[in-house]
């Protein structure tokens, strides 16, 4: 919860940024939005594919451990 | 001749047409590559193999002043319904199956440009998407053209319908395309702002736009932005997952409980069933029926289980929405529940009053049901016997109308609290008003009951 916060603190600053280009469609707006929103929301995505797979290989490294106790025993 | 259809201008990639009574496509000559790969990425064949898109064949391309490439002849609907005349739910689940066209598209290199609600229609049922042209060629590291529309069309108006009010969908009346997202960020509660999807795509987006509309032109961006694709199939299941969990809270309406609490006796409800019955069988063949006031649906599935395509307005959105919840449920492909306010129905709209029919532009049905409306008509909304008789026969020849007496309680309740202007609101008067347009073929007085069906064809 705390990383989205992060996240929507540096996206309310996106906001406010000063030097941005744009045209004067109102549609500039979304698209702008659009890829910042999607490169957070990706990048959210990533860290719990990340996570998982530490997940997954903690996992099995504790689960070939027991084997290999169990192997012993 | 060639009958191009006034509403389809918009799309420089074909165009509507009719020749002999026959619906065709135009297919732009600028459409040609889109059209290849739609063909030759298996893309078509998924689709349709899923039942999500509407089937076409190819014919003769057409002569005409435009450019062709193709000319294809879609399958044509029973019905068009636009979004403004669909209950929460019809609303979601066409969002839904936007977003699962669109992921099902980037899968083949493809992209959906539109996301109009408009773009979708239900058959048999369910929804299905109409446009076949709004597939184009995905260009790597582009952002969805369509979010914006998405948003608009789907997203906010049912985050309003959610958290302020069922009936908000008739915004799509005055914003055809969709709800604006600075009016809906506005006007949704402080609390939607907790939301995560709502605060990111509605109200963040709707700063967004304001602050960039607000800035002096400085020419287009120097580079085009990008965006990868694993941002963009987060963005969809981010929206995705905001459309699933948009779950409104069952309240009561007005006719939410109809059935609980009309005056029928088990028997008399039975009976009126039954008349309705024979009075169908005594219509001839009937292959569409409206049900003008079908609440949620009881007497109109009558027709819907005779395999007859039946059409059940109410100008209830919740006794609408437990009727399509019901349909869905029982996976009835012949019921369709629509929101329809008979005293003001969806006008001609857009352009010219042409991008959109009115209902009565749209009439298809060769029988009408009228069952216990007549006294709310009249003596809620002061209309005469005469103009109801007339607009009726405009519909459909076929009519089963029920008349509900003075001295029904329901009447009586809505006469409690008004003067009763409505000295020739009788069963004389009433007949003698639609005998202008109708000739009455069967008058049935329903046991234990004080309200009459009739059964009549105009002439």
């Amino acid at each position: 919860m705390r990383a989205i916060n992060i996240l929507f603190i540096a996206l309310i600053f996106l906001f406010s940024a000063k030097n941005a280009d744009a045209y004067l469609d109102p549609g500039t707006g979304s698209f702008i939005f659009q890829i910042a929103v999607g490169a957070i929301l990706g990048g959210i995505v990533a860290i719990k594919v990340k996570f998982k797979q530490i997940k997954d290989f903690s996992s099995s490294l504790f689960r070939k451990k027991n084997k290999d106790i169990s192997k012993e025993n | 001749m060639l009958n191009k259809i006034k509403g389809s201008f918009r799309d420089p990639s074909g165009f509507l047409f009719y020749k002999k009574g026959v619906l065709y496509r135009n297919i732009d000559k600028s459409y040609e590559e889109n059209y290849k790969k739609l063909v030759s990425s298996g893309l078509l064949a998924e689709l349709w193999n899923k039942d999500l898109l509407i089937k076409h064949r190819e014919v003769e391309t057409q002569k005409s002043d435009f450019s062709s490439f193709k000319t294809i002849q879609p399958e044509k609907l029973p019905f068009i319904s636009y979004p403004y005349e669909w209950c929460f739910s019809e609303l979601k689940d066409a969002a839904l199956l936007t977003l699962e066209i669109q992921k099902i598209a980037l899968s083949y290199g493809m992209n959906l440009k539109d996301a109009s609600a408009f773009n979708v229609q239900f058959k048999n049922g369910k929804p299905i998407f109409i446009d076949t042209l709004s597939f184009e060629i995905h260009n790597k590291n582009t952002p969805w053209v369509a979010y914006k529309q998405f948003c608009q069309h789907f997203l906010a108006p049912l985050a309003l319908m959610k958290y302020q009010d069922l009936r908000l969908n008739i915004l799509f009346r005055t914003f055809l395309d969709g709800v604006p997202l600075d009016l809906a960020s506005s006007l949704l509660p402080k609390k939607s702002l907790l939301n995560f999807s709502f605060l990111t795509h509605i109200h963040l987006h709707a700063k967004t736009q304001k602050h960039y509309a607000n800035k002096p032109e400085r020419g287009q961006l120097r580079k085009s932005p990008k965006m990868n694709k694993d941002a963009l199939l987060a963005l969809i299941s981010s929206l995705e997952s905001a459309i699933k969990r948009i779950l409104i809270k069952e309240i009561d309406t007005e006719w939410g409980n109809y059935y609980n609490s009309t005056n029928y006796s088990e028997s008399s409800f039975l009976k009126k069933r039954e008349v309705i019955e024979e009075f169908l069988r005594k219509s001839g063949k009937i292959k569409n029926v409206w049900d003008l006031g079908g609440n949620t649906g009881v007497f109109s599935r009558i027709a819907s289980n005779k395999d007859i395509k039946t059409i059940s307005f109410d100008i209830d959105p919740l006794a609408v929405e437990k009727n399509y919840l019901l349909t869905k449920k029982n996976q009835e492909s012949n019921i369709f529940p629509l929101v329809m306010d008979l005293t003001n129905p969806s006008p001609g709209l857009g352009w010219a009053h042409s991008e959109r029919y009115s209902l009565q532009a749209r009439a298809n049905s060769d029988l009408i049901m009228a069952l216990a409306i007549i006294h709310h008509l009249c003596i809620s909304n002061n209309l005469p016997f005469l103009n109801i008789a007339e607009y009726f026969s405009k519909l459909a020849k076929n009519l089963i109308i029920e008349f509900v007496p003075k001295s029904d309680s329901n009447v009586k309740r809505l006469l409690a609290t008004r003067e009763d202007i409505f000295k020739k609101y009788d069963e004389k008067h009433f007949e003698e008003a639609f005998l202008k347009f109708y000739q009455i073929k069967e008058k049935r007085k329903i046991q234990d009951s004080e309200r009459i069906l009739y059964l009549m064809e105009t002439f």
